[in-house]
């Protein structure tokens, strides 16, 4: 299919937070800077999300173009006028008001259902299928993932990395350089364990708290604990805390955004997910164990990180003997471990991005 | 108009000009309670079978058909047989017309059928069906593997995914959309 031109309407409604807001500044970011000519508009209904992360974007404006792209708050304008561009995104599956609905369905060429990123078979399934619609428009389902089968996974954010290891130690006081670094962002009560496991490790480990309501879980925590220091760092906008996540040796991350740059950053990572109804989340957790496993050289690696990871999602409880093993092997392994992070992301990048996919994916239909 | 997430193997939508019954639906959740349903459609003028997706908030074009309580009977390799309680008379709805509402019926239950000019052409389902656990693995506490569900076959052939702890034997209650379990029967 040939468009007349790159230019594309991403619409997102927020449901949950700043995680999914966070996929949607990330989409519209990575497609202005594959399309650099293109016209890129964001309509979102919470602008104070995307001001959380890029200060650069006003939370009062109706409209504003900030670095190309243009953000547009869906609750101050008549989207009825707005003349839709040739291709529309509805990210996570937002809605369209009705109305606007049959106008995109008339106007545009193609309108891409844009679904949350899964390991799951159902999703090798439906990327690809095309929806039936009343209009001129041709409708299909693209859902991200991690083999050839799926549309990839959204990596990166538009801008080349400039913050190191040393811009986040010297701004938290840390003066340590031997020490170990990791990123915690969890809502759960597992952190208690966990920490108390990270404070018997051998060496030094800087433990980032991120995320106003992790900081509330470790109120009552103290700051620093055997070879453990919590480190309660400031809100990062997602270009920093992208980086954070490069440059430290470890993260224990939350939700779907995050995961795929975990992935990219190709660091030892626990992942844990946004808890559905009737645990369908875990259905998912299960199909990215499964396939993370051939990324594995070691069984008893695997193993370790299966149970951690069914740990950090309330699958299991794990005693205190238990988990203190396990984050021992994992810390004085870590460069080894290392290595079969190296190669799940060599793995899941080597048929493109999510958006080099998605370009050949239109070339295609 | 019908919300997508609202319709199920039997029901007939319009597309255009022409009607189609859908044969097969698939149920898949997806991010944030979103869930999308691939199904399969026969054009009834035609006969010419095609597949479609939609999100459970797209808005379809349902129709209204003229409705008939009938018993089913029997089934064939190929058909199924139902018969009007009043008049006795009897019709035919090919298996493959049917699709997955095969799964939601039992001999001798009285159904609502419905009719396209005149011949049955489905059923229309209820929005649940109760139906007998016939096969399941039994599960030991602690032996789930992080698993929170297995697989079980009910009476029809259809097979479910279903909490660890149930036997066979025990009655669940299925959506007859998604195709999945909601409940175990109240004793």
């Amino acid at each position: 299919m040939k468009l007349p031109n790159n230019d594309v309407d991403i619409h997102f409604q927020v449901v949950d937070n700043y995680g999914d807001a966070g996929i949607a500044l990330r989409l519209a970011r990575l497609y202005l800077e594959y399309c650099s000519l293109a016209n890129v508009r964001l309509f979102i209904d919470d602008i104070q999300l995307l001001h959380l992360l890029d200060n650069s974007i006003s939370p009062k404006l109706a409209t504003q173009t900030v670095a190309g792209i243009k953000f547009i708050d869906i609750t101050k304008i008549s989207i009825t006028e707005v003349t839709p561009a040739p291709l529309v995104i509805q990210l996570l599956a937002t809605a369209l008001p009705l109305e606007y609905e049959l106008k995109v369905f008339e106007q545009s060429k193609l309108v891409i259902v844009l679904e949350g990123v899964t390991a799951e078979a159902w999703g090798k399934e439906v990327h690809g299928s095309q929806s039936h619609i009343e209009g001129s428009a041709r409708k299909f389902f693209y859902i991200p993932g991690f083999d050839e089968h799926s549309g990839g996974i959204l990596v990166g954010n538009g801008s080349a990395s400039k913050y190191s290891k040393d811009y986040f130690v010297k701004e938290n006081a840390i003066s340590d350089d031997d020490g170990l670094i990791g990123v915690l962002f969890n809502y759960g009560d597992e952190v208690n364990q966990l920490v108390n496991a990270l404070s018997k490790s051998e060496k030094n480990v800087y433990l980032f708290v991120c995320g106003e309501k992790s900081q509330k879980v470790f109120k009552n925590i103290d700051l620093v604990k055997g070879n453990l220091r919590l480190i309660f760092p400031r809100f990062y906008e997602q270009t920093e805390f992208d980086e954070l996540l490069r440059v430290s040796d470890f993260n224990f991350i939350r939700g779907e955004d995050s995961l795929m740059q975990a992935i990219n950053a190709s660091n030892p990572f626990f992942w844990q997910l946004y808890p559905q109804s009737d645990s369908v989340h875990l259905l998912k957790l299960n199909a990215f164990i499964e396939m993370m496993e051939s990324s594995f050289e070691d069984n008893q690696q695997f193993n370790n990180f299966k149970t951690i990871f069914h740990y950090y999602n309330s699958v299991c409880s794990l005693k205190d003997e238990e988990i203190e093993d396990i984050i021992y092997s994992f810390i004085n392994n870590l460069d080894k471990i290392r290595l079969n992070f190296h190669k799940l992301r060599s793995k899941i990048q080597e048929n493109g991005t999510l958006i080099e996919r998605l370009f050949k994916f239109i070339e295609q239909i | 108009m019908k919300l997508a997430g609202d319709v199920r193997s039997g029901n007939i939508i319009k597309r255009g000009n022409d009607l189609f019954l859908i044969v097969k639906c698939e149920y898949y959740r997806a991010a944030r309670q979103n869930a999308i349903i691939k199904m399969k459609l026969k054009n009834m003028t035609t006969n010419a079978l095609s597949e479609t997706s939609y999100t459970i908030t797209d808005k379809l074009d349902d129709v209204r058909l003229d409705v008939k309580k009938m018993q089913y009977l029997y089934a064939t390799n190929d058909s199924y047989s139902f018969m009007d309680q009043e008049t006795f008379d009897q019709v035919e709805i090919t298996k493959d017309d049917l699709g997955d509402a095969i799964y939601f019926i039992l001999e001798e239950q009285v159904v609502d059928i419905l009719f396209y000019e005149g011949k049955a052409v489905s059923i229309d389902l209820p929005k649940s069906a109760n139906l007998k656990i016939t096969y399941t693995e039994e599960v030991t506490r602690g032996d789930s593997s992080g698993k929170v569900t297995k697989p079980a076959t009910v009476e029809t052939g259809l097979e479910v995914q279903v909490p660890y702890f149930l036997k066979e034997g025990e009655i669940i209650i299925i959506d007859t959309t998604t195709k999945e379990y909601v409940g175990r029967e109240q004793k």
